[in-house]
């Protein structure tokens, strides 16, 4: 302690201009996760969050929604099949709408608004009845607002939106939630001629303390042609989500490495500086441990105020969040890559003691040489 | 009582044709209380005498003995609290701590060796004041002249109250006044507190405060002037 304290509060500059460092690293960290959380959630957040407890696929589509075709008829069949409670209608139908002047995508989904899959809960507003739609609030940002009304292209079909859920966006686009029937009635308005509307996915919700996946199994046994995930899987199934998450985890993990070199290369180029005096200290009686716990809790130290300076910076870079582009600081994510950063950098620290195990006491003896 | 024994010691450093004999068969004894000087050109192995007798050095042959224990027995962390606790070693190069101040360097023993950190902590402002620098207490080395330099590293070997006090060349930035009165300052902490203590020195002047002079030679220790 007194060692450590005391080299920390006379090289305040250096070890201040290294924790601002850290502190932009780890920063940079957290903002990262969150980023790719945001991310993932744009795209899948209409699967991952959805209500009804499985998502039934067409088999031949590997769980991506939109080539997932069904009949109608199996809903009959999923309904029968032990442990489910009730089965429902999905459409998913990607199209081109207008918002005021502009022209933008929307994906648009038909559901049971009171069976599985239900838009709720509702954040603002109300649900919506005959002609309306309830949207994912992150759809403000492309100009969506409760009160206004959707064009659909080419047909003109027009809808109102009454209100919003969250966390509900699929495909990074806007999303829309309407009744069943009408989103039966847009799609044959959409492609005239169409014989058979076809079901995106059938929603079900399972009989309490269920487990979604067991259930999701026995339907994908019982009914041909059909897989049952729970939303889990499902949204991680999703095409794209691994290689989202993937290329995120690989920048993530390179910053996370360079923090920790960061850190050791610090301690390390402080530590041949500081030589001459690790040299005297054990040759006056100063044991290698005393010396090492001298240097970690400097790392310690340094690490912590980083990461609340990192986590400040995301304080901070918080209050710019919007429904567009939110962002929030997730107290277990800070004290996850606080600690992942602090225990690599305890053991990057080692390198740094290692190198004055190495020095030899007796050197402090001879003069200045 | 016997304080130190040296007995038959050797030292070479390195191998081959490139080994250098710095210590050859040196024999001294000392008792508790006697203050020694120890002469000899540059080169002829003094400092290395004292890293035997401090437990810094390991000699080649021959057995150091300080008190009743034998340095040889010591494992390297016996050595390590051996020399914290009962060695007060004033190094060629003063050795003081860049970023802690003359009094840290001198309280940064508590932390260190055994005696309560209470201890050294009032002794530290007392030999501040016997050293004379009181008024310099707050100041980095960088801030402080040679002099001032060399009576902290003085104060830092006294302060845990060390059975056995070794120093190298105390006196070299000192002028006469400032080295008499430091040498003065050694002899009765020596005299008063039961220690042995060696000096290194060139100064011929500052032997009258010592109780024995021993040269050395090429390694070679050479009895009374
Ligand atoms: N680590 C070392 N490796 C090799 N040779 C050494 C080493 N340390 C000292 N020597 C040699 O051992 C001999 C004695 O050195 P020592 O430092 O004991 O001399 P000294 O009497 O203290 O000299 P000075 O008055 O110049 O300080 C010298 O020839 C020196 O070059
Ligand atoms: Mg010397």
């Amino acid at each position: 302690m007194f060692i450590a304290l005391r080299d920390l509060w006379r090289s305040k500059l250096r070890f201040g201009l290294l924790t601002g460092a850290v502190g932009l690293l780890v920063f940079l960290l957290l903002f990262l996760n969150t980023l790719s959380a945001t991310l993932l959630d744009f795209f899948i957040g209409a699967i991952e969050s959805n209500s009804a407890d499985v998502l039934v696929y067409e088999e031949t589509a590997r769980r991506n929604l939109q080539a997932s075709r069904l009949d109608a008829s199996l809903i009959d069949d999923i309904a029968a099949v032990p442990g489910v409670v009730e089965a429902a209608p999905v459409g998913e139908l990607t199209l081109t709408a207008q918002i005021g002047e502009d022209l933008t995508d929307l994906s648009l989904w038909g559901v049971d608004l009171d069976g599985p899959g239900r838009p709720a809960p509702i954040v603002e507003g109300r649900p919506p009845g005959p002609g309306e739609v309830v949207m994912d609030e992150s759809g403000m940002a492309e100009g969506f607002k409760i009160g206004e009304t959707i064009t659909l292209v080419p047909s003109g079909t027009e809808l109102d939106i009454v209100g919003f859920v969250r966390d509900r966006r699929y495909a990074v686009i806007a999303t829309a939630y309407l009744d069943f029937a009408e989103w039966v009635a847009v799609f044959e308005a959409e492609f005239p001629g169409t014989p058979v509307v076809p079901l995106s996915l059938i929603a079900v919700d399972v009989d309490d303390g269920l487990d979604p996946a067991v259930v999701g199994d026995r339907i994908t046994t019982a009914v041909a042609g059909v897989e049952g995930l729970d939303r889990t899987t499902a949204a991680r199934g999703t095409p794209g989500v691994d290689s989202i998450s993937q290329s995120f985890n690989l920048i993530v993990g390179i910053t996370f490495g360079i923090v920790v070199l960061v850190v050791a290369f610090f301690f390390l180029i402080l530590t041949v500086q500081k030589l001459r005096s690790f040299v005297a200290l054990r040759a006056i009686g100063a044991s290698v441990g005393y010396l090492a716990r001298s240097l970690i809790i400097q790392v310690i130290a340094l690490v912590t105020l980083g990461s609340l300076v990192g986590a400040g910076i995301l304080r901070v870079a918080t209050l710019g969040s919007n429904p567009a582009f939110p962002l929030s600081v997730d107290g277990r994510l800070v004290l996850t890559v606080t600690g992942a950063v602090l225990g690599s950098s305890i053991l990057a620290g080692l390198l740094s003691v290692g190198r004055i195990a190495r020095t030899d006491p007796a050197d402090a003896a001879q003069g200045i040489r | 009582m016997t304080a130190i024994n040296v007995d038959d010691v050797t030292k070479i450093y390195g191998e081959g044709h490139t080994a250098v004999r710095a210590l050859r068969d040196a024999s001294l004894e000392l008792r508790d209380n006697e203050f020694l000087a120890l002469l000899g050109p540059s080169g002829s192995g003094k400092t290395t005498l004292l890293s035997v007798i401090g437990g810094l050095l390991a000699p080649t042959s021959g057995r150091v003995t300080i008190g009743d224990t034998a340095l040889a027995g010591m494992s390297k962390k016996e050595q390590t609290r051996f020399r914290a606790n009962r060695v007060g070693f004033v190094f060629q190069g003063f050795n003081l701590v860049p970023f802690l101040t003359a009094r840290e360097n001198m309280t940064v023993m508590g932390s260190i060796s055994d005696a309560p950190r209470s201890e050294i902590e009032a002794r530290a402002d007392q030999l501040l004041d016997e050293l004379g620098l009181t008024d310099r207490k707050n100041n980095l080395p960088e801030q402080l002249s040679g002099g001032e330099r060399q009576r902290v590293a003085i104060g830092r070997a006294l302060v845990t109250d060390p059975d056995l006090i070794l120093v190298d060349e105390p006196t070299a930035s000192l002028d006469t006044e400032l080295g008499t009165q430091v040498v003065r300052l050694l002899a009765t902490e020596i005299k008063t507190r039961g220690k042995a203590g060696i000096m290194v020195t060139h100064d011929l002047r500052m032997v009258e405060y010592t109780d024995r002079t021993v040269r050395i030679l090429d390694g070679e220790l050479l009895d009374e002037a």
